[in-house]
């Protein structure tokens, strides 16, 4: 069974069709990833996927179970982890402190036992704890534990994101751009950690990417969009060749690199 | 029937004043992102003002007027110099707190200089001639605020068209190109402050004398409806502020003659209360908005 | 499309469990026996002076004082919820206030009740008011809030409030103290207490998962929907709480004053909680604790400054004016707020932040201490 199934997506926005008959899947273990120039309706896809934007046509199931009508936060503790393109974490605290919201869908506790200082709740947070620092040793970050988040550069934010991201113990990522502003060494080196997400953690992940070296060498299967409609898929290589993709999108390759 | 038509008047005068404050609102939101809730409280010093440099300075109106409304304008340009200036890069309801602040420390500054004593505000024509509307009296003064609020709007369209007005609506759209068209955006920052002090200031000389003056007396009056006015006009068009005041003005004065059979207290402050939560839940962007 | 699904290979992962690292967190500094008794010491004096202030203080008028500065200090616990930890700005907090102190005399006197009754259900009405605001929250954000929150008020002010069957009109509601508080002296130990009692709940709350999840909306609905945080839920948590501390600091009033009457609950006040809020520090407990008792009592600080100022004058032979206008501190608070705002947005709680941190356990350093939570305002209008 697929981990994730979207099934004829299509959404309106006034006058605007930002996605039409959008169908794609992402198999267990699976890195898909989605390509497409700007304003392909990638970002608007995964906003449809974690419950930000109600679609107009469409289901989209996790797991065989329609989730379509699910709030952002019910998919979310189902296990949909998601980064967005201006990292998404809570800016006013320090890391660890991202890392221990983001635990949030898995607290066994009550919001009263924590507010009233049960002991139950206080053994859990110090469990909370230690698994945000082993999430953080997973990613080397453990140095900045206690590092407010203001101040950070950007390039560390995105992998505090990635860390938060972890933390939310997602069955099912779906990064956004993760390595935007990389340097071709550091989108490497991503591209590694998440082979060795994927290895460790046994998580299917869908990416939206532009960095096509990173794409190739990472994706088991990939989606191109443009326009908001499906335009090609399959394996890294044929996707590569495929003329239309090239004139959509490769055509321009120049564009994104220097973007 | 002609206790409806009464009332209606008395709502167009209120709602004049009300369209006065929500266009300087407007003005100010439009450009810069910022609600003003010190605006009312320039309209206060007009008519503070205005009893300073008449009832005690002895000046004549005209002389006396002139000044008041011309305080008011740099008072704002105070504010926008040592208050908003420094706040440019905070969020928007930062400087809201910042303006209330403003507006806290008129009202305490008057009441410490001066007292909370009722002061009467001489009006424009002498002996305060009044006619009487299906039983109810309606003072010339009355008149003439409905006629201040003609006259800005109509001042305000000319300027419009003027380029310097012209740069300023450019402002509201594209501040980056603003930018870098070479304009000041600094400038136009302060120019749309003293606008707006002069334009409240105007309200407050003219709508003092059909009222008692006391400290925060605009504030108390008039803020909450000029500002239910202006997001009933959509917070950034200037015809919809206008006619979001009168709007505002009218309803209160009709349903407050009725409600007072109900017999709960502040129907004024209920109904307006009623059309904020209206309009913000069922159409945001205001009753004149263009459809997307 | 270039392939079918068919040529899709499958993917098979080996379970294997995460290896554990060897890298270690940073070391945090850690107070020696010495450092710690000291931080004790400090910590047990502050708390210690707090609550023999009642016993201390010179007479019955100064301990009212002691009551005014708690209450207020409970009210900026309030605001603080609202407005330093969920970024939504109440101009309205008057409404909450008034109803908890309205409903706490109707309960005590009308109805016959124990004080103990009229304090918890005043603390609900509080909720009660606050919730009803929640769900407008739900719809409405940001500045258009704040607008919404101002009229909240107004309407409570100049409605709910003068509806002569809920709150005696113009004579007002009586409200008896407990037997054996009927001092001042006794009755500031109930304020401290609760405020002692707000305090430590705000703490607890704030360590836990709802106070992560109410900072986490502050900063950015999305990201908190992301880490599965219940939008809907924690932003009316919040509301209620903010409307049970002012509930419960309103009923507390009730029985400060002995009569309930309209006036006080006005859009001044309202102001003024804001005041004591902002200039407090949001998001800092203890700052705005400090704010709210600050504010509570700046009539008689100012007094005190100024006796001082004409003892000062007069040991070098300078004989200043005498008598203090009243109606300066208004003036003072206002341009508190403004100048906070331009120049130290994190107000009292910053300044006092080293000084806290220290009490922690850390180091003393006056770049130590968290960033101020500057007032936010949602996503409904963005300033260029």
């Amino acid at each position: 069974m697929a981990v994730l199934e979207v099934h004829d997506l299509g959404i309106r926005f006034g006058g605007l069709q930002a996605l039409e008959a959008v169908t794609f899947k992402a198999d267990e273990y699976e890195i898909v990833g989605l390509m497409g120039p700007n304003g392909a309706g990638k970002t608007t896809a995964f906003n449809c996927i974690t419950g930000f934007y109600e679609p107009t046509t469409g289901t989209i199931s996790y797991r065989g179970r329609d989730i379509t009508s699910l709030r952002p936060d019910q998919r979310a503790a189902l296990g949909i982890g998601r980064t967005f393109q201006q990292v998404g974490l809570v800016r006013t605290m320090t890391v660890l402190e991202n890392l221990l919201t983001a635990q949030h869908a898995r607290i066994r506790y009550g919001a009263a036992s924590g507010m009233f200082g049960i002991p139950n709740a206080l053994v859990e947070e110090r469990e909370l704890v230690r698994r945000a620092m082993e999430v953080m040793d997973f990613m080397g970050m453990t140095r900045l534990a206690h590092t407010p988040l203001a101040g950070l550069p950007y390039g560390t934010l995105k992998m505090v994101e990635a860390s938060a991201v972890l933390a939310t113990d997602p069955d099912l990522l779906l990064l956004d751009e993760p390595s935007a502003g990389m340097s071709p060494e550091e989108s490497h080196e991503f591209g590694e950690l998440l082979l060795r997400i994927r290895k460790q953690l046994g998580v299917t992940i869908v990416m939206i990417e532009h960095h096509v070296p990173m794409v190739v060498a990472v994706c088991d299967y990939i989606y191109v969009l443009n326009f908001g409609r499906l335009l090609a898929q399959g394996l890294p290589a044929e996707i590569q060749s495929h003329p239309e993709v090239i004139s959509a999108y490769f055509g321009e390759e120049e564009t994104y690199g220097a973007a | 029937m002609g206790q409806f038509i009464s009332s209606l008047l008395i709502g167009v005068v209120t709602g004049s004043i009300y369209a006065l404050l929500a266009v300087g609102l407007v003005l100010i939101f439009k450009t810069q992102r910022v609600v003003n809730f010190a605006q009312a409280e320039f309209a206060t010093m007009g008519a503070f003002g205005f009893y300073a440099f008449h009832n005690l300075g002895g000046l004549g109106y005209a002389a006396a007027a002139a000044l008041a409304v011309l305080g008011s304008g740099l008072l704002a340009l105070v504010v926008e110099r040592a208050v908003i200036r420094p706040l440019r890069e905070a969020r928007d309801v930062t400087v809201f707190v910042a303006t209330a602040g403003v507006a806290l420390f008129i009202v305490s500054m008057t009441l410490f200089v001066g007292d909370a004593n009722i002061r009467q505000v001489e009006p424009l024509f002498a002996g305060n001639p009044e006619f009487t509307l299906s039983g109810l009296p309606i003072s010339y003064q009355q008149l003439l605020v409905i006629a201040v609020l003609a006259v800005v709007a109509v001042l305000l369209t000319i300027f419009f068209k003027l380029p310097i007005g012209r740069a300023l609506l450019a402002v509201s759209r594209e501040p980056f190109a603003v930018r870098l068209a070479g304009i000041s955006t600094s400038r136009l920052s302060m120019l749309v402050w003293v606008l707006a002090g002069l334009i409240a200031g105007l309200a407050g000389v003219f709508f003092a004398p059909t009222t008692q003056v006391t400290p925060g007396l605009f504030t108390q009056l008039a803020l909450f409806p000029a500002l239910t006015g202006a997001v009933l006009g959509g917070l950034t068009s200037l015809p919809g502020a206008v006619l979001g005041g009168l709007a505002v003005g009218i309803v209160q004065s009709v349903a407050s003659v009725y409600a007072t059979n109900l017999g709960v207290p502040g129907p004024d402050t209920a109904i307006v209360f009623i059309i904020l939560l209206a309009v913000l839940f069922f159409r945001p962007e205001g009753l004149l908005a263009r459809e997307a | 499309m270039a392939t079918t699904d068919s040529a899709r290979p499958t993917i098979q992962l080996p379970a294997q469990p995460v290896e554990a690292g060897n890298s270690r967190p940073q070391e945090r500094f850690r107070p020696s026996a010495g450092g710690w008794a000291a931080r004790y010491a400090v910590a047990i004096g502050v708390v210690t002076f707090i609550f023999v202030l009642p016993i201390i203080v010179p007479d019955e008028s100064a301990a009212n004082l002691v009551i005014s500065a708690a209450i207020f200090a409970c009210v900026a616990l309030s605001m603080n919820m609202l407005t330093g930890y969920l970024g939504q700005l109440s101009l309205g907090h008057q409404a909450f206030f008034g109803i908890g102190a309205f409903v706490a005399a109707t309960i005590v006197t009308s109805n016959g009740l124990p004080f103990v009754a009229g304090l918890a259900v005043g603390g609900l009405s509080g909720a009660f008011a606050a919730i009803i605001l929640g769900g407008v929250a739900l719809r409405i954000r940001g500045l258009y809030l704040a607008i919404v929150t101002l009229a909240y008020g107004l309407l409570a002010e100049n409605s709910l409030f003068l509806i002569r069957g809920l709150t005696g009109g113009g004579a007002g509601l009586p409200a008896d103290r407990p037997a054996g508080f009927a001092t001042n002296r006794a009755y500031a130990y109930i304020c401290l207490g609760m405020l002692a009692l707000l305090f430590a709940f705000d703490w607890r709350l704030m360590k836990s998962k709802a106070g992560r999840a109410i900072l986490a909306i502050r900063d950015d609905e999305k990201v908190a929907a992301t880490f599965g945080i219940n939008i809907t839920g924690y932003k009316l948590l919040a509301f209620v709480l903010s409307g049970i501390y002012a509930g419960l600091a309103g009923s507390l009033y009730a029985f400060q004053i002995g009569n309930v009457v309209a006036a006080p609950f006005n859009l001044a006040l309202a102001l003024t909680f804001v005041l004591m809020a902002v200039v407090g520090g949001l998001g800092n407990r203890v700052g705005v604790v400090i704010g709210g008792a600050f504010f509570a009592t700046i009539d008689t600080i100012l007094e005190l400054v100024h006796s001082f100022f004409i003892w000062l004058g007069g040991l070098v032979g300078i004989h200043w004016g005498h008598g203090l206008d009243p109606t300066l501190a208004p003036v003072i608070g206002a341009a508190l707020l403004v100048l906070t705002l331009i120049g130290h947005p994190g107000g009292i709680g910053q300044q006092i932040a080293p000084l806290q941190n220290w009490v922690r356990g850390g180091k003393f350093t006056l770049h130590g201490g968290d960033k101020p939570a500057v007032v936010s305002g949602g996503g409904s209008v963005g300033r260029p």
